[in-house]
């Protein structure tokens, strides 16, 4: 394969959570934390609009392991940030039990706009997400590819499952995180495009029009970013452990390699109308994988593991040519012990303790991060 | 107009909160209203989800009036049965502030699977809305005026906002109703459709797949009902007065027998894609008729009132055609006074009681209703 450097790049932005140890609560504590990482971790760490929540972005990662390195060594940095105050962080798509009422607003112009603006939709929308994005060769391409890459997405999100419970209460969802965020505008699978050109007036519309400052206000599942040339996968939950986020990633770019490959082949996947798409991305909020998806092709209902297997076997080259085979056979393991969600749910039905189940994810948000002893303990 | 008797008949379905009148909470009392209904209301009543909801549907109306005489006898009789059991009915988007996890499932293997299905969606989905139906003798053309009808979804709920409270809280939204709902699959406004078949192709394709039994559990803003040839607009918020949930079907029915009319003629209103009628729909939920909604076709943002008047100028001969003057002259008092929406709000700043706002809502629920004394004395209370 010939393309420029920038092609296949995978850039992965997480959002923590910051909790106290001992309540077990969400921590409205962004601001100590930015005084503190201004050294740490420069303008990789951002705050959200609850002062309980961290972002974090890597730099733009040539492949899948240089990514896993930077994760570690971000999470690794905010873990020891944290243990500062005697906190620690956390990464589900959503608390088990913090209620949105108690979290601190973030005091800047824009938040203050955007509470002004969504009201409660935004006071409430304290859910933690996973942003993956890979390189594209072009904007016009990476339009095509952003049409055909909206079919794997409840696929996606059912690996990535990771909200079950919400405000204390199991809601019975597998993924909770959706029902919260999508009550904003803009957000879900977006329609398919003509061309970059239909996009781009469509965004011109709507700046015309008031609704949005800027493209940045475009919140849906998949997204071409407004500023860097690349595809930006937005529906997965954050992940606790390192290894589920980079399994994740890693498949996010072999699907762009792939839809690469077919389009220089003259050959798309076919691209259904959202309302088709939607039926699945309900099913992957409710079951995660326990349940089944339809396959359009076929017109059929097929248990979801068995079409995880069939994707996994058709982005198999890709993944092989990418060297992320290593990354990508975490993702059996979560197909046989089960998502985010499954691990949660498990840890409450034994314990019955919604604070184990914070505790729960603490431990795997840690897992393989390099700490000195006195934080790790 | 050509018309056979069937066009542009209405039905109206209204879902009521059944409320206690002392702590103003509401009350799971289908299955007592059900029994006493069943020689008053016979098939016009029927139960919903949450035991402390009760839906009532007109018959087939052949015009505005015959629509007004029916929705009064309806409402009527629905709050003397309530009154039996010393309680009142309201109607709004909301309840102010009585929470889903208080309230009982109706029996029955249907809302069990429902709740099987759609877990806490289904338990929390404690709302209110009014469904308007208004008939169109070919499916086809249905399909054609559905899809023209979605773009003024959004106007005709900014007039129906009537949800700003959501578990006692003020949510800053004048319709929350639709935040509820939308978390459902299927819900919202739809795509439009080429043809009748590519709409009957998908509902196929739905069933085949087990995502739905039937077409039912289309739940979209608006629909081409499964049974009845009508177009069945979803999008309201219940309404508190007998005048408002006229007048919001009458401006419904004039919408459709215009853009029926403007296909028979050739022409078309345009039809804009669902990402940017929803740019006005989440305007109308969350302002009303106090903000601005986008004019698609002249690419600016209007003042939703003169949006709306410029609605009223536009269906104005089918308003006379079908005698709903009257109605329209309500709309024009809630784009001076306030929708639902603001009326529940005026009271709740003037009082900072919750308890009031309920009150206010079953009050404006009761007017123009024909009661017994007995019963009516006890409503004003």
């Amino acid at each position: 394969m010939s393309h420029p450097a920038h092609i296949y790049t995978l850039g992965i932005e997480e959002e923590f959570q910051i909790v106290d140890p001992e309540t077990r609560e969400l921590r409205s504590h962004i601001q100590e934390i930015l005084a503190g990482g201004k050294m740490f971790l420069k303008e990789h760490v951002k705050p959200e609009m609850h002062q309980s929540v961290v972002e974090l972005g890597t730099e733009i990662c040539g492949d899948v392991r240089c990514a896993r390195q930077q994760v570690i060594q971000m999470r690794s940095k905010l873990a020891m940030l944290a243990a500062r105050d005697g906190l620690r962080i956390a990464s589900a798509g959503t608390h088990p039990f913090s209620h949105w009422m108690d979290q601190l607003i973030t005091a800047d112009e824009r938040y203050a706009t955007i509470v002004q603006d969504m009201q409660q939709i935004a006071r409430a929308n304290l859910i933690f997400g996973l942003h993956v994005h890979v390189g594209i060769p072009d904007r016009e391409e990476g339009i095509d590819i952003m049409n055909q890459a909206r079919y794997f997405l409840p696929h996606l999100y059912a690996l990535s499952v990771n909200s079950p419970f919400w405000l204390g209460q199991n809601t019975g969802l597998k993924a909770y995180r959706q029902m919260i965020f999508e009550r904003f505008p803009r957000t879900g699978i977006p329609d398919a495009f003509e061309s970059l050109s239909e996009y781009e007036d469509y965004l011109k519309l709507l700046v015309t029009t008031g609704c949005i400052d800027n493209a940045k206000k475009i919140w849906w599942d998949i997204r071409l970013h407004p500023l860097f040339d690349t595809i930006e996968f937005r529906i997965c939950d954050a992940q606790s452990r390192v290894d589920d986020t980079i399994a994740l990633a890693a498949i996010m770019q072999a699907i762009v390699v792939k839809l690469h490959k077919l389009r220089s082949e003259n050959v798309t996947f076919r691209m259904y109308p959202r309302r088709l798409i939607e039926e699945n991305r309900w099913r992957a909020s409710r079951y995660g994988l326990d349940g089944k998806m339809i396959d359009f092709g076929r017109k059929c209902e097929t248990d979801e593991r068995e079409l995880l297997h069939e994707m996994l076997e058709f982005i198999a080259p890709e993944i092989d040519e990418l060297g992320s085979g290593r990354e990508v056979a975490h993702i059996e393991r979560i197909m046989r012990e089960g998502t985010g969600a499954d691990r949660q749910l498990a840890v409450w039905e034994r314990t019955g303790d919604i604070k184990a189940v914070v505790d729960h994810l603490v431990e795997e948000t840690y897992e393989d991060l390099i700490l000195t002893r006195a934080h790790a303990a | 107009m050509p018309a056979t008797n069937h066009t542009f008949t209405l039905g109206i379905e209204e879902e009521f909160a059944i409320v206690d009148p002392e702590t103003r909470e509401l009350r799971s009392h289908i299955q007592e209203i059900l029994e006493g209904g069943k020689v008053l209301l016979k098939e016009q009543i029927k139960p919903e989800m949450h035991q402390s909801v009760v839906e009532l549907g007109t018959e087939i109306c052949s015009s505005i009036s015959h629509a007004r005489e029916h929705v009064i006898e309806l409402r009527s009789k629905l709050a003397s049965l309530a009154g039996k059991g010393g309680l009142r009915i309201a109607s709004a988007g909301t309840h102010p502030f009585s929470h889903w996890r208080d309230q009982l499932i109706t029996e029955g293997e249907r809302y069990k699977e429902i709740v099987r299905d759609m877990q806490q969606l289904a338990r929390a989905n404690l709302i209110f809305g009014l469904h308007v139906h208004v008939g169109i003798p070919s499916r086809e053309s249905a399909i054609h005026v559905m899809n023209q009808a979605r773009y003024f979804l959004p106007h005709i709920y900014a007039l129906s906002a009537n949800s700003p409270f959501w578990i006692g809280r003020d949510t800053g939204l004048k319709g929350y109703r639709l935040k509820v709902f939308e978390r459902f699959p299927r819900t919202g406004i739809p795509d439009a459709f080429e043809s009748l078949s590519e709409y009957e192709d998908f509902c196929k394709l739905l069933v085949k797949t087990g995502c739905i039994d039937n077409p039912k559990k289309i739940w979209w803003d608006i629909r081409l009902h499964p049974f009845f040839d009508t177009l069945e607009v979803r999008v309201c918020d219940a309404q508190s007065r007998v005048d408002d949930t006229l007048a919001i079907a009458a401006l419904i029915q004039a919408v459709i027998a215009k853009l029926y009319k403007l296909l028979r003629h050739n022409t078309t209103f345009r039809v804009y894609r669902r990402r940017l009628l929803d740019e006005n729909r989440w305007r109308a939920s969350r302002y009303g008729i106090e903000g601005k909604l986008i004019d698609f076709g002249r690419e600016a943002e209007v003042e939703t009132r003169s949006l709306l008047n410029e609605l009223m100028a536009f269906v104005s001969t089918e308003v006379e055609e079908l005698g709903s003057k009257r109605e329209m002259e309500h709309i024009e008092r809630i784009m001076r006074e306030g929708t639902g929406a603001d009326r529940q709000l005026a009271v709740f700043h003037r009082t900072n009681d919750m308890k009031a706002v309920v009150d206010q809502i079953v009050a404006e629920t009761y007017e123009g209703l024909t009661l017994p004394e007995a019963d009516a004395g006890a409503a004003a209370q």
